[in-house]
């Protein structure tokens, strides 16, 4: 195995802006990396280089087209241990919580790797939530869950990213499950009239908090607030809770603005390029570090407006091959650079994961 | 005593009293041939089954003709009879399994049980409506009384006493079922009839396939894709291997430009973006892990890889949706394959019959049951996964 990827490759996350880029631009900071990114993993993993290999990506790349990269399925690392580093340089193991079989992934950092992702996300949020300092945060979820010493899941390592951001860290949810009104009250009255932030998974945020009984009887005001939440949709899709449903009704009952509530789109295996909603619109964006392309059935680019599987790209990984990887989410490009909202770089929305199919086959008698 | 009133499940058609042991008969029946004649004709005058092939197929397999043909080259002059009531647990994946099954049992003599899949089927449907029109006819009344399709959403109690009282009990696959269903007690006399999960593969002569014309050819592959896609390619039967005997050559290309045109434009092979997720990992996860794959190639419907050495164990080369993995070597002895692994169906093209017998004597294949040509790898008949079901699930009463 070779040595890091580059000395001082930790200094493009140092860029002074984040959604500046125009697609030119973009085009060839991204695509200078993440050849390199990929020639490194290459190099550096064997699992992915045999992939590579099958996928017809002998030769070292040179000057790939972004939409021509070799990319993995996200759910390879339900399956394989891929790392590009030395076992001993492994600071830390993240692990996804399963939807297929009930796999986890497990994601491998070292420690730039780790540096690199707490700084993009740094980053983002501030660019995004417009924070100068950290600010009391409120998290709905229950504190054992998240400090949870067994395993490092997508719960603890949601919290872990955000708290960079907060201070008085308060866990709403009580060791019973439910919100703890006592304790809301009075995390409230302390900050009075300061900037908060509140945060949850989505699923959560809104059974647990916006339409729990007990808050909706206290109405809390929460003008100061900023609400970040992530996780997917799939349970609220269920009971039909739209984006604007959500938004609606959290506007209306807690005197919030909508574009103070922000959902945000991101994964494990690439934590730190994260995509969150822009204030004018609920499209997710990308920054200059992350892209994204939607692809059709034969895994071929798609072209603006055209539903497709979610494929991203990230500069970021550096000690596991997760720089390129296709998700099991559809989703759809809208647009590029011209969001009403300023910012540069591509916009999308998510509009679900795939669905599980039934197998078909002439066995299985047991229905 | 009536099966459906102590129960919970669902009647289809037919009825069953249970202490109904003269409608077990001698095998091939006449009675049940004019029956079987009668539902071929209805279902293939039929304007709702034209659409489903498989139906029409089951149709021509139970006609008169067919079934006396069986009978004449295989037990004529033979005296057997039914075993008594046989318990058929079929597929829940692929429609009109069961019917087959049914049929084998019923001309081998018994009355039946049939467990259908919950799944609703179209041409099972169009099935049990054009057989429950039959059983009103006075001299089909026996056959009413004795054989019963049922629906049940999968129980222990249920399928432990249907398993209780039976003399035949067959189950399709799959292995976890088979396991599951064996925790039953049957009777000490019960007869079972059991299809495990099945690999299969495909032999394709390359120096004949060279000489082979264009037209030849396209049939070749029409066969061979027939094969491959019933169900997605996950039909017991669909080949996952390829052992290609001689060198590539321009035909062997060729062929696969062909199959990959008929799956690109055939309806019936289509895959969910789920289906189209798992395939390319199942591509990554082998990928990564296999130095032995030579070359791959990924067009839109197809997956190939080519092995460099056969693995122990080639069940595992499996996924379905349109994905192949092949092996190149020079001659038929030359193969050498885990032969005991379980292996259903091989098929054949450009080898003759003679020479699978050599290798069948010399090599005791007791993983392998069936050899047939490319293009009738499902095509049904009275032997089955080593089976000759006939005589499994009728008795010879001997007569000195």
């Amino acid at each position: 195995m070779s040595k890091s990827i580059n000395k001082n490759y930790g200094e493009i996350f140092q860029e002074e802006k984040i959604f500046h880029l125009s697609k030119y631009e973009k085009n060839i900071f991204l695509k200078f990396h993440l050849n390199k990114l990929t020639n490194y993993h290459k190099d550096n993993c064997f699992e992915y280089k045999n992939i590579c290999k099958n996928l017809g990506y002998n030769k070292q790349l040179k000057d790939v087209e972004l939409g021509k990269l070799p990319f993995i399925p996200v759910s390879l690392f339900k399956n394989l241990d891929l790392k590009s580093v030395k076992e001993n340089k492994i600071i830390k193991v993240m692990n996804s919580s399963g939807t297929t079989n009930n796999k986890v992934s497990r994601i491998f950092l070292d420690k730039e790797n780790s540096t690199n992702q707490v700084q993009v996300l740094k980053r983002i949020f501030s660019e995004v939530t417009k924070f100068e300092q950290r600010v009391p945060m409120l998290i709905i979820d229950n504190k054992e869950r998240v400090f949870k010493k067994e395993s490092f899941s997508a719960r603890s390592a949601a919290f872990f990213g955000f708290s960079k951001f907060g201070r008085d860290y308060t866990f709403l949810i009580n060791n019973k499950g439910q919100a703890d009104t006592k304790i809301l009250k009075s995390f409230l009255k302390k900050n009075i009239n300061q900037k908060i932030l509140i945060f949850g998974f989505t699923d959560s945020i809104w059974k647990d908090f916006f339409t729990n009984q007990d808050v909706l009887k206290i109405k809390p005001d929460l003008k100061d607030a900023t609400i970040i939440h992530g996780g997917g949709w799939k349970k609220l899709e269920a009971e039909k809770i739209s984006t604007n449903k959500f938004k609606d009704f959290v506007a209306k009952n807690f005197n919030i603005s909508s574009n103070k509530v922000i959902n945000y789109y991101g994964m494990i295996e690439q934590t730190g390029s994260i995509f969150f909603e822009c204030e004018k619109n609920d499209y997710f964006h990308t920054s200059i570090f992350s892209d994204i392309i939607v692809r059709n059935k034969d895994l071929k680019e798609l072209g603006k407006n055209k539903k497709g599987f979610i494929q991203l790209l990230s500069v970021l990984p550096t000690s596991y091959p997760g720089h390129s990887l296709l998700t099991e989410d559809i989703g759809i490009v809208l647009g590029e650079d011209d969001c009403n909202c300023g910012k540069k770089g591509k916009y999308f929305k998510v509009l679900g994961r795939v669905k599980k199919s039934e197998i078909r086959g002439c066995s299985d008698a047991i229905d | 005593m009536q099966l459906t009133k102590y129960l919970k499940v669902k009647k289809l058609a037919g009825a069953l009293n249970l202490n109904n042991s003269q409608a077990v008969s001698e095998i091939f029946d006449k009675t049940k041939c004019d029956f079987l004649e009668d539902l071929s004709k209805k279902i293939i005058n039929d304007k709702n089954s034209k659409k489903f092939g498989d139906l029409i197929a089951f149709a021509f397999w139970i006609r008169k003709k067919n079934i006396f043909s069986i009978k004449k080259k295989n037990y004529n002059n033979e005296i057997r009879t039914g075993r008594g009531l046989t318990f058929h647990i079929t597929p829940s994946n692929v429609a009109l399994n069961f019917a087959y099954s049914f049929v084998v049992s019923f001309i081998s003599g018994n009355t039946n049980i049939v467990r259908v899949s919950n799944r609703d089927f179209e041409q099972n449907k169009i099935f049990f409506k054009i057989l429950n029109n039959i059983l009103k006819k006075k001299k089909y009344l026996l056959i009413k009384k004795s054989n019963i399709f049922i629906q049940y959403k999968y129980d222990n109690l249920i399928s432990e006493k249907l398993s209780s009282m039976c003399d035949n009990r067959i189950i399709w696959g799959s292995d976890k079922t088979i396991n599951q269903m064996r925790k039953f007690n049957l009777k000490p006399s019960c007869m079972e009839v059991l299809f495990p999960d099945k690999y299969s593969l495909s032999i394709i002569n390359l120096n004949n396939i060279k000489k082979t014309n264009d037209k030849k050819l396209r049939e070749i592959a029409f066969k061979f894709f027939n094969d491959s896609f019933l169900f997605n390619q996950n039909s017991c039967t669909s080949p996952h291997l390829i052992i290609w005997l001689g060198k590539s050559n321009s035909n062997y290309f060729k062929f696969w430009n062909i199959l990959d045109s008929l799956a690109s434009n055939n309806k019936n092979f289509y895959l969910t973006d789920k289906n189209v997720y798992d395939k390319f990992d199942k591509f990554c996860q082998i990928s990564a892990k296999n130095n032995n794959v030579s070359a791959s190639k990924i067009t839109s419907k197809l997956y190939r890889m080519i092995l460099s050495k056969l693995p122990k164990d080639i069940s595992n080369l499996r996924h379905g949706d349109g994905y192949f993995f092949e092996f190149f070597t020079n001659k038929l002895e030359n193969i050498k394959l885990n032969l005991n692994a379980k292996i259903q169906t091989v098929t054949y093209f450009g080898l003759k019959k003679i020479e699978f017998k050599k290798f069948i004597r010399s090599k005791k294949p007791i993983g392998i049951n069936r050899i047939v040509p490319v293009g009738r790898a499902s095509e049904f008949n009275e032997f089955w996964d080593g089976y000759d079901l006939v005589r499994v699930l009728s008795k010879k009463i001997e007569l000195r």
